[in-house]
């Protein structure tokens, strides 16, 4: 019996000593992540900005070759010819190739939310890669804690002719954005802005049916999303159409049926910082135009104009219904999804792409976000941070360069995207536009040698549109002669958008405050359009939101502003 | 003959329950349909519990698709190990916990020890630092010993075992057995009800955990069946699109039928597995086995 007791308490014992080794051998593990960067780089920084000066060659070849690790987000959707996958394509041998790299990925995540919280994981184990991709929000908490190299200098010397081009076109916000302290810590995915602006889609066959005139101005608008309800535009004989399409996330959703377009033609902005009449940003919708828009909403829900369910239904639910509503502000590419799939469903049926009508005589401005939502960063301490420039520049110059080979390199003719294999995808500002512009000019003159496989393609999906092939809608409503591109065009030439004004990181109160912020505007949007709450519910939302945080942000913001 | 109330409370109960367990099967039957669906009507909102435009092109798009087969041997491999390894562990920790003081002097702290764990643990930055220290990234491994000892299924099995009549292990050793034969000849037997629930949890848990397949594996071809399925739908979410994407991946999203498919094919096996053990939660009495 004692014998048993004394093997009882040694084991216990033995369970206690295995639990604090295992929590000693993880505090030391803590405390080396912590230190090994920081202890580094100091030399090797010095090192490089030495060996940086006497060669520059924006596509210099590593010699001996190098071998780095990576990460970046693969989506479930990235497709790869026969025998090859991310370590082994045209890109991975164009990096071999040209500049000597091997880029072996440490990890890869398939999305978003995924990826942050690996590399959340993957700091705090301190074995971070040596090149990969950050948002805006990891690249401020990266740099603060002094996790990634400077590229300032990278930059400067390594761009290429292309790289620069482009980034000039894209303006100084997107380099700025990714400046702390003077200091360029990321390479920005230079992006569209004009692309993510609200277009309006109209159910042209009901407007001819209805012998309505086309959405000039709001007046328009309200008169049609009228029309469409009471009037019977699908001729079944019964009420069962809607004016305008709403779903239960519009007020920050913009991809389908998005409550900002609509908010645009009031001159009001959500979601975006604007100047107010004393050069000072304030939050677009908190502003008093966002009331207006608000109780006119209210007024079409309370009239049958809008679902009564909307909600309770997503995107992809709304997409479903959009063979009862007669119009929804959307993106560029809704023709794509959801508004194919209903065409090719419901013979007839016609939508067209209009820009935003306004509510008076000054036109209304399109909201754009922030284009750049990736960077790609250098971790601290490694050797060639140019690298990340390097790999840009070969980027920039295979697919948009004077020895582009976009076939190769961006999207073969046989549909996959090999672009996707890149380390970083960015695009010059007005690619899409651009190829509308071509795709048009060739489709008037048959003249189709100036293209590249990208539009050669769009140019061909629209012949075969034209021959009846209705499955090839949606790239003529894009691309073709007055797509939603031709929309977007009128924003970029008649200068119509409002940019947001704020394109720095999160500030402090904003990765606090933000997301309870966003609900509570959310909520109460809901509860005013659906009638359960009287319209100067509205003001009291404008005090809340200042008290929750609201004021605290704008401070930040405004400091923002006047210290870049 | 039954009386009338009874037979309203009966008529009641059945219609309740039918309701209920339509309410369970009309997912799952909606999205049999749409996998056999054309993608256009499902965009279109035409599918509802019937296929529209039947086609099978999207199982005949999945038989192209390496990567689901691989997740779903790797997803195999986890249940089956991940089971018996589970399993194992659960019996030898639950048997002598059950015991009293008297007979096990350090029980209580024990005890104490395991449900310690319930209340608190690590989270998830210490958790993945073991497994990488240990060396366990993008090993099988990684999925199954992290969750290998689940306390609710040890007090589960414990409290079953505690219920059993002390006079059957008594016999036992008189017999001659010892505690090894006592757990396996005796309690095991007859506490095959509660191992049936408990094998059936722990074969869900492994079939259906996504999470750590995500943050133990770096390479997306480790991934287990539900990490890999999570993927391709949470990809066709519309927060992920961006300026930059093109045309080519808009498809993609509206590709529900080719999801539906994947989906249903990975809810088969659970689906044909549940039947099978459910058998057992009716078996296992120990009625008249002892007299008093």
């Amino acid at each position: 019996m004692k014998h048993r007791k004394t093997a009882g308490i040694l084991s216990f014992v033995l369970c206690l000593a295995m639990i604090l080794t295992a929590c000693s051998g993880k505090n030391d593990n803590g405390s080396n992540s912590s230190n090994a960067p920081s202890t580094e780089p100091n030399e090797t920084n010095a090192a490089t900005t030495e060996k940086a000066a006497p060669a520059v060659d924006p596509f210099g070849k590593y010699d001996p070759p190098i071998t780095i690790t990576a990460a970046k987000i693969v989506g479930a959707n990235v497709k790869f010819k026969e025998g090859e996958d991310l370590q082994n394509n045209v890109w991975s041998k164009l990096y071999a190739d040209t500049l000597g790299v091997t880029v072996d990925y440490a990890w890869t995540t398939p999305d978003l939310p995924s990826y942050e919280q690996k590399m959340n994981l993957t700091i705090a184990s301190g074995e971070l890669p040596d090149v990969f991709t950050v948002t805006a929000n990891m690249l401020n908490q990266l740099v603060e804690a002094g996790l990634v190299e400077d590229l300032t200098a990278a930059i400067d010397q390594y761009a290429a002719p292309i790289t620069k081009e482009i980034l000039k076109a894209a303006g100084k916000q997107p380099l700025q954005s990714a400046t702390f302290d003077g200091k360029v810590y990321g390479f920005p995915a230079t992006g569209s802005a004009a692309d993510i602006a609200p277009v309006l889609y109209v159910r042209t066959d009901w407007l001819k049916k209805l012998n309505l005139p086309e959405p000039k101005t709001m007046a328009d608008l309200l008169a049609i999303s009228d029309a469409f309800t009471n009037q019977d535009p699908d001729g079944n004989g019964k009420k069962d159409t809607y004016g305008l399409a709403l779903t239960k996330d519009s007020v920050h959703d913009t991809n389908v049926a998005g409550l900002q377009g609509f908010m645009n033609g009031y001159h009001a902005y959500l979601d975006i910082w604007i100047n107010d009449a004393s050069g000072k940003l304030v939050f677009g919708g908190i502003q008093p135009e966002v009331k207006q828009a608000l109780a006119q909403l209210q007024q079409m829900y309370k009239t049958g104009q809008i679902d009564k369910e909307f909600g309770t239904k997503d995107a992809g639910k709304v997409g479903e219904d959009l063979n009862r509503i007669g119009m929804q502000f959307g993106r560029m590419w809704n023709p794509g999804w959801p508004l194919q799939g209903q065409v090719t469903s419901n013979p007839g049926m016609e939508w067209t792409p209009y820009p935003i009508p306004s509510i008076d005589d000054k036109p209304a401005l399109a909201a754009t976000f922030f284009p750049v939502n990736s960077y790609l960063v250098v971790r601290k301490g490694f050797e060639h941070p140019e690298l990340a420039v390097k790999m840009m520049n070969l980027y920039y110059e295979k697919n948009f360069g004077p020895t582009a080979d976009p076939a190769t390199y961006n999207k073969t003719p046989e549909g996959v995207e090999t672009l996707q294999y890149a380390i970083m995808m960015a695009e010059p500002p007005t690619k899409n536009y651009d190829a509308h512009i071509k795709v048009v000019d060739a489709l008037k003159s048959g003249d189709t040698s100036k293209l590249n496989a990208e539009e050669l393609g769009y140019v061909n999906e629209i012949k075969q549109f034209n021959e009846g092939d209705i499955n090839k809608w949606a790239a003529n409503k894009i691309f073709g002669p007055g797509g939603s591109q031709s929309v977007l065009g009128q924003y970029i030439t008649g200068k119509l958008t409002q940019p947001d004004e704020f394109y720095g990181a999160p500030t402090p109160t904003m990765a606090q405050r933000k997301s309870s912020l966003d609900t509570l505007m959310e909520e109460t949007f809901a509860k005013i359009i659906m009638g359960g709450a009287s319209i100067d519910e509205f003001d009291k939302y404008v005090e809340n939101w200042k008290k929750l945080g609201g004021d605290a942000i704008t401070q930040e913001v405004n400091d923002w502003y006047s210290s870049k | 003959m039954e009386s009338i109330p009874r037979k309203v409370f009966l008529g009641f109960n059945y219609t309740f329950f039918i309701l209920i367990s339509l309410l369970c099967l009309f997912p799952l039957i909606h999205v049999l349909a749409v996998s056999f669906s054309s993608s256009d009507a499902v965009t279109a909102g035409l599918v509802k519990f019937w296929p529209v435009e039947f086609t099978t092109r999207s199982y005949e798009y999945m038989l192209n698709k390496p990567e689901f087969f691989q997740s779903m041997v790797i997803t195999v491999q986890r249940v089956i190990l991940g089971t018996v390894f589970g399993l194992l562990l659960c019996l030898t920790i639950a048997y002598p916990l059950s015991k009293e003081v008297k007979a096990f002097r350090l029980r209580t702290y024990y005890a104490w020890f395991f449900v310690f764990t319930i209340l608190f643990n690590g989270g998830l930055i210490p958790g993945y630092m073991v497994v990488r220290n240990l060396g366990l990234l993008d090993s099988i491994w990684a999925l199954i010993l992290p969750s290998a000892v689940n306390v609710f299924n040890i007090l589960l099995m414990l409290n079953f075992f505690r219920a059993l009549p002390k006079e059957l292990e008594e016999s036992a050793f008189i017999d001659g057995a010892g505690h090894w034969t006592a757990l396996w000849r005796i309690y095991l037997p007859l506490s095959l009800p509660s191992f049936a629930t408990i094998t059936l949890f722990t074969i869900v848990y492994h079939w259906n955990s996504w999470f750590d397949g995500l943050i133990f594996m770096n390479k997306p071809e480790n991934y287990p069946l539900s990490t890999y399925l999570q993927n391709i739908i949470m990809s066709g979410n519309l927060i992920n699109i961006t300026s930059s994407q093109s045309l080519e991946q808009l498809k993609d999203i509206s590709d529900r039928t080719a999801k539906a498919a994947q989906i249903f094919i990975g809810t088969l096996p659970i689906l044909i597995v549940y039947p099978f053990l459910q058998r057992f939660f009716i078996h296992g009495i120990v009625l008249g086995s002892v007299k008093e």
